[in-house]
């Protein structure tokens, strides 16, 4: 199941802010699309992507590390340094035109949205001026990553609908039971009920009121229903 | 007497908001408190609070009651009514009788279901900044009086400066920790809500009601307890 349909929308440039006020080279900023796929939202240049692309396929890298402990992983001169945590990651960027780079996990609530992953290539360090504004730009991601899930377009759903849906406190409490119900992680379950919802024409105000009211439970053993998957109740 | 009383009572609330500038505190119940103060100090029924989101859109962060009816109309404001207009305009916006508002229509119908006949929006600023905005609800018509008016901004301008202290002039980014803390603590607690409504089978206000007894009787943040719930290393 793609748990991320339509999040990728043409023309849009979440990584501009971070070139324009930080002393980097290029960005990329990558959206965790539930358990399986992951997918790359946007990046400035090729080797941007290709940083991204790498830790990705190898699993390892310093943007693991930052998506396990939720900080960011700064590192000001990743050619010169053994990283014992991430050998063969090292050995790919050798010779590339990353000298530092700077992973910042991208986080709302419980939820593990996604990394933006900043090269430059000059090596230093980022600064704390230059840590606090890319904490506050990542920030800003998340909130605008968040909206985007939260947003499903469909012709019957008004703009204004949608952006009030924002602020539905019950989408973070259904994502909350179906959390509890699945195992998944928070950014899963909300991903999860967001797929349901697109599956079923719902909106994701709906889906989530369905889940709170008990009529779809996401619990593996509900009985009858392949393990994980929603069912109508 | 009873202004003494009453000075008293306010500056016990202040004492309590201010304590908040040099503990180690959680910024949601630092909000909490400042709601629940101000329902307790003025002539309002309730009290509750928007701040913006990084795009700008106001998202309720504290109401005196957590009962969806109030977030509803709170939330119903979020998209246009008084505290809009409060939080747009850096003003407040006082609306004496909510029956005979001719613009923002469905506030007002929502409004008036709870039995709010009255609201007075006061923003939170900081200097140029407007990070948000409270709204003091009444159920009768007419206008805070001028002294509630005044101790209900100056609370509210209490909260934002705690809320802003640690922003640094200089970051080219105007975004401040605590604020972003206390925005995605207000996620974190829902979805804590809904882990704790299926896990001990209750509804929504319940599941606030213990995740808050458990908060206070181990003298954690609600953060902190909320993130312990979700990450099911905690279960009430």
């Amino acid at each position: 199941m793609d748990v991320a349909p339509g999040l990728v929308a043409g023309g849009e440039d979440l990584c501009g802010p971070y070139l324009e006020k930080l002393p980097i080279t290029g960005a990329a900023v990558s959206l965790f699309g539930g358990a399986t796929a992951e997918t790359l939202v946007c990046a400035s240049d090729p080797l941007a992507a290709r940083l991204d692309e790498l830790q990705f396929s190898l699993g390892e890298g310093p943007r693991w590390r930052a998506v396990r402990t939720r900080l960011p992983v700064l590192i000001p001169d990743v050619q010169a340094v053994e990283h014992t945590d991430w050998p063969i990651f090292h050995k790919a960027i050798s010779g590339t035109e990353a000298a530092a780079m700077f992973v910042f996990p991208l986080t709302v609530g419980a939820m593990d949205l996604g990394v933006v992953e900043l090269y430059h290539s000059v090596p230093g360090a980022l600064g704390r001026s230059g840590q606090a504004t890319a904490a506050g730009l990542a920030w800003q991601t998340s909130w605008h990553l968040l909206r985007k899930i939260l947003t499903i377009s469909s012709p019957d759903t008004e703009p204004a609908l949608e952006a009030a849906l924002m602020s539905r406190r019950e989408i973070h409490q259904a994502t909350g039971m179906v959390l509890a119900q699945s195992g998944a992680t928070a950014a899963d379950s909300l991903l999860l009920l967001r797929a349901y919802a697109f599956a079923h024409d719902l909106t994701l105000r709906q889906t989530a009121d369905a889940v709170l009211e008990g009529r779809i439970s996401f619990a593996p053993d509900t009985g009858g229903g392949r393990p994980g998957g929603p069912l109508l109740q | 007497m009873a202004t003494t009383t009453r000075a008293e009572r306010v500056s016990v609330a202040f004492v309590k908001l201010t304590d908040t500038l040099v503990a180690d505190y959680d910024v949601l119940d630092l909000l909490h408190t400042l709601v629940e103060e101000t329902v307790g100090l003025l002539d309002v029924a309730a009290a509750g609070l928007v701040l913006a989101d990084p795009s700008g859109e106001l998202q309720v962060l504290a109401s005196t009651s957590e009962q969806s009816q109030l977030v509803e109309v709170l939330q119903l404001q979020a998209g246009s009514g008084p505290c809009v207009e409060c939080y747009a305009t850096g003003r407040a916006v006082v609306v004496e009788d909510i029956g005979a508002l001719e613009r923002w229509p469905d506030f007002k119908a929502a409004a008036l279901s709870q039995g709010f006949h009255s609201v007075h929006a006061v923003p939170m600023r900081l200097h140029a900044r407007i990070i948000g905005a409270m709204g003091l609800f009444g159920a009768t018509p007419g206008p805070l009086t001028r002294e509630d008016a005044a101790i209900g901004q100056a609370l509210a301008d209490v909260a934002t400066i705690s809320l802003m202290q640690e922003r640094t002039i200089r970051e080219s980014v105007l975004v401040n920790e605590q604020l972003q803390r206390a925005l995605n603590s207000r996620v974190l607690i829902e979805q804590a809500k809904g882990v704790i409504a299926h896990t001990a089978g209750v509804g929504m206000e319940e599941a606030f009601n213990l995740l808050r007894n458990h908060a206070r009787a181990h003298s954690e943040g609600l953060h902190e307890t909320a993130s312990r719930i979700v990450d099911r290393s905690l279960t009430l």
